[in-house]
């Protein structure tokens, strides 16, 4: 039976590796084909070049595009983390009545397709008669970025000892003193995480973009229109592999921050 | 009583926000799925069911409607069951690394979606990675041509682009299982087949369920995915909501549109959860 | 002995209701300046409670608090010239030892010498000198506790509040703490009221104790009071142990003293009254273990009755018996002091012993 255990185990993690490989193939294709020396994405590779990215960084169109990424998803991270901390903060200290259905109001942007979101706060804003552009942009993107805020500051809040707030308070500092200096250090991990993941969320963010964004296109949007010429694809494939890269680094090392005091917290049970 | 308004005061902005941002265009959206198209372009804001009434008439709708809900569900089905394993593995078998693996399976769902349904493309295409893979190793001599524009293409990309999202929820479920649960079972002498039959598969149904419900409801509306690699038979009923908002112009028609893959969506779901509900009180 | 000074905290009346649950219930109780007092009740009496409300951390529903001649009503935590000692310590994690007990001076407007001067002065009054750049995850529990308490006393409080301090820690060191404590406070000469359910804690330390149970205060009185003249029998058997025997009254005289009839005692007179005294009275007399002596022989003793050993446990410094008293249905605990020589083995179970005692050391309580 232990043996039959083993074996069990071994063709687990064989799949699961494999799943693995499945899941990074895509990410790993982009950056091998945008050194490839060929128009064509295909077998046999060509030989090594550079020129793609030399390409990339020559073209104005693409340092407008991402200036406005730029721009749009720090406003979102920022607006986003700000919401989310208040938000998670009344739900983990305070009890308030109907906690349930307003978490679920909280996380109704997670369910609704983003297409829909795009193209209902286009008819609003239509209807409204107010521009689009960056602004709109802004606005759909902190909408979406606001649930996984809320769950990360919620996840990180939770666990927060209410006496260290009271001995504070004890201790002669205002409530906004104990914000200042308690909650908000307790909390800077799990803030630092949604700052990121957030940045890159609303910079990897096409649909809501594709409605909004008007004449100032974002750096997805831009890339989607790249998609429909063949000689822009090998430059399209190293802006890709350029931003996956960057995401990759950020993402990490907010996964890392996020999980790196939740082993601590399980041997203090 | 100052001191118990301070929570809503600080949960008002972010209510506030989905309010104005997500139910108040949604609520306009659904008014404006009643309006017609004025000549000129402009909207003719008087109430018509006209609309709904093309969307039943032309049976062309209707199809694209059960395809896109035929897509979700395989797509659901195959995702739920290539993610098992693994976070079978991670849960059971991995013992040092659980952070690193679970880091792992996170971090291809933060890069960009764009992307990664663009390499997709170039992956399955006609003179794509794979087929010209095969021919240069001449296990193949002529390029397959049903790799890409099919439904068969949307559902590979999508279960890939979901993968996460039915990993982790699965994962969390079996991590919870307490583990003398197990051990208490084979004690009893059943089988590692048996106990997990009786006892994880039930235990972790909390989990699936709502990997369910996450990968199905985003992916019935997904667009880029059927833009990039669905061709015509691969199309789905958001690329007709974006047609109407762009080449078509049919707003009201794209609202309408919206509106009943909401509620079919929502109406799924609803059965859904109902029907899991009662399959899981069974159980226990 | 303080009774002529005036008291540092003063609550009347204070009401604290948890939804339904009536957690404080019109407690009245004066503190006086310098004095150590102890709150002792048993988990869940609303000890805790009472001590929030005095730091500002909980809002009572009605009643009034004073500290010094100020009423708190629209004091806020942090403006209250009191501090507390949290019986989980909340130590701030993210900062080090030294910032800690800075923290409370953050506020004070302190030059850099003038502070860093203060909290060497205080770390090294709770012995934690030389620890300022420490975590508090490299700390063990006494030194956190001492962290807790220099926190709190560099702010200069009048009244220390400490919420069970010395729950968390070991016997001994619990013991060391103890003794540090109680001079700590006579070298400070401010008020603590120190929140315990260890009785010995409250007796060993304490100037005063309140006894409470289930929201209300049933005795405040000094430990000698508190252990020889409780009030009730709450009180009685919540601090140290007691035997309760079923007594009727015989006779009330006109001098005002009564005759009891006490199964297995016989005939004892007391010169206090019960309020509803009357021939008759089904009530309880009341002796502590130690007050009764166990001997071979009979004595000269006023009052000395037969019984017979039913268990015998040694318990190193001291022996504890049951003895069933000839006529008594309910046996009594005897505690005996192992003063003799060795070799003089105490009384066996069903050996035929002889206790004695003063009279004055019965205690009446109603039903
Ligand atoms: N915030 C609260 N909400 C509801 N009930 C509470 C709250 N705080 C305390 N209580 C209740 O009030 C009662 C008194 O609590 P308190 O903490 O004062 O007890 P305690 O005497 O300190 O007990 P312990 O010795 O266990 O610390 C308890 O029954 C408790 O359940
Ligand atoms: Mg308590």
């Amino acid at each position: 039976m232990a043996g039959m255990r083993r074996i069990g185990q071994r063709l687990r993690g064989t799949f699961s590796w494999g799943y693995l490989f499945f899941l990074y193939l895509p990410i790993l294709i982009l950056p091998l084909f945008s050194f490839n020396d060929s128009y064509y994405i295909s077998f046999p590779l060509k030989g090594f070049t550079t020129r793609w990215y030399q390409e990339l960084s020559a073209d104005p169109s693409i340092l407008g595009a991402l200036l406005t990424s730029l721009q749009i998803a720090c406003a979102a991270a920022v607006l986003s983390t700000l919401l989310g901390l208040m938000s998670a903060r009344a739900l983990t200290r305070h009890r308030v009545r109907g906690e349930k259905s307003l978490l679920g109001v909280i996380m109704l942007p997670l369910v609704v397709p983003e297409l829909i979101i795009g193209v209902s706060l286009l008819t609003m804003l239509n209807h409204a008669s107010a521009g689009l552009g960056k602004w709109a942009v802004v606005l759909g993107h902190v909408l979406i970025c606001y649930p996984f805020s809320v769950a990360i500051l919620m996840s990180r809040m939770e666990g927060f000892d209410k006496s260290l707030e009271e001995a504070s308070l004890d201790l002669g500092s205002t409530h906004w003193q104990t914000f200042r200096w308690v909650v908000l250090p307790l909390a800077l991990p799990g803030v630092i995480a949604s700052v990121l993941l957030t940045f890159t969320i609303s910079f990897d963010e096409f649909l809501i973009a594709f409605f909004l964004s008007s004449n100032e296109p974002t750096l997805p949007v831009y890339i989607w229109g790249q998609l429909r010429f063949p000689k822009k694809l090998p430059s399209t494939l190293a802006l890709g592999t350029a931003i996956i890269f960057v995401s990759f680094a950020v993402v990490a090392f907010a996964e890392w921050l996020r999980r790196r005091d939740a082993p601590k917290k399980e041997a203090s049970q | 009583m100052r001191k118990n308004s301070v929570p809503y005061w600080l949960l008002s902005p972010g209510i506030l926000l989905v309010s104005v941002v997500l139910l108040l265009p949604l609520a306009i959206l659904f008014v404006a799925s009643f309006w017609g198209m004025a000549q000129g372009g402009e909207f003719d804001t008087s109430l018509t069911f006209a609309n709904y009434q093309k969307m039943l008439e032309r049976p062309g709708y209707a199809t694209i409607f059960l395809r896109s809900i035929g897509i979700s569900s395989a797509v659901t089905l195959l995702t739920i069951a290539l993610a098992y394993p693994i976070a079978y593995y991670v849960a059971f078998d991995v013992r040092h690394r659980k952070i690193l693996w679970l880091v792992l399976i996170t971090l291809p769902f933060w890069t960009s979606y764009l992307l990664r349904v663009f390499a997709w493309k170039v992956i399955l295409g006609w003179n794509g990675i794979l087929n010209s893979g095969l021919v240069s190793l001449g296990i193949i001599d002529q390029p397959i041509g049903i790799l890409l524009y099919n439904p068969l293409s949307v559902i590979i990309t999508l279960s890939h682009a979901w993968a996460t999202f039915a990993i982790l929820p699965i994962y969390l479920s079996l991590e919870k299982i307490d583990r003398n649960l197990l051990d208490a079972a084979s004690d009893l002498g059943d089988s590692p087949w048996r106990s997990f039959l009786r006892i994880t598969l039930p235990l972790s149904m909390p989990g699936v369920i709502a990997a369910a419900l996450i990968i199905f409801i985003p992916t019935v509306g997904d667009y880029i995915t059927p833009a990039l690699v669905g061709g015509p038979d691969g199309l789905m009923v958001s690329n007709l909501i974006q047609a109407q908002f762009g080449r078509a112009n049919n707003w009201p028609f794209g609202a309408a549109l919206s509106v009943v893959s909401i509620a079919c969506v929502t109406l799924l779901a609803l059965m859904f959860t109902a029907f899991a509900r009662k399959l899981t009180a069974r159980i226990h | 002995m303080t009774t002529d000074k005036r008291p540092a905290v003063e609550l009347q009346q204070v009401s604290k209701c948890f939804g339904d649950f009536r957690a404080l219930d019109n407690i009245s109780l004066a503190i006086h300046e310098a004095e150590f007092f102890s709150i002792l009740g048993p988990s869940g009496c609303g000890k805790s409670t009472m001590l929030r409300l005095i730091a500002g951390l909980e809002h009572a529903d009605s009643g009034k608090l004073m500290i010094g001649d100020r009423d708190m009503a629209e004091v806020p935590a942090y403006g209250r010239p009191c501090n507390m000692v949290f019986q989980n310590y909340a130590i701030f994690p993210h900062l080090s030892v030294g910032d800690n007990v800075a923290y409370g001076l953050r506020n004070a407007g302190l030059k850099k010498r003038a502070l860093e001067e203060k909290i060497e002065n205080m770390l090294n009054a709770v012995q934690l000198a030389g620890l300022e750049k420490r975590k508090p995850d490299q700390l063990s529990g006494g030194q956190r506790q001492r962290v807790a308490l220099a926190r709190a006393l560099v702010r200069e409080p009048k009244v220390l509040l400490l919420d069970e301090p010395l729950g968390a820690l070991d016997k001994s060191l619990r013991e060391q703490m103890q003794h540090e404590l109680r001079e700590l406070q006579q070298s400070v000469g401010i008020t603590f009221i120190l929140v315990t359910h260890d009785q010995e804690e409250a007796l060993s330390m304490s100037d005063r104790i309140a006894v409470m149970s289930e929201g209300r205060i049933l005795q405040i009185a000094t430990p000698l009071d508190i252990y020889e003249q409780p009030n009730c029998s709450h009180v009685a058997t919540f601090i140290g142990d007691m035997n309760f025997i079923d007594a009727t009254t015989d006779d009330v005289q006109d001098d005002g003293s009564v005759e009891v009839i006490v199964p297995g005692f016989g005939r004892l007179r007391f010169n206090q009254r019960l309020p509803s005294e009357r021939r008759g009275l089904a009530h309880r007399v009341a002796i502590r273990p130690e007050k009764l002596r166990i001997s071979r022989q009979q004595t000269e003793a006023e009052l000395c009755v037969s019984g017979l050993v039913v268990t015998s446990s040694y318990w190193g410094d001291q022996s504890q018996f049951q003895i069933t008293v000839d006529g008594c249905d309910t046996p009594v605990t005897v505690a005996a002091h192992n003063v003799g020589q060795s070799g003089e083995t105490p009384p066996a179970r069903g050996e035929r012993v002889w206790l004695s005692a003063r009279p004055g050391a019965f205690l009446r309580f109603e039903n």
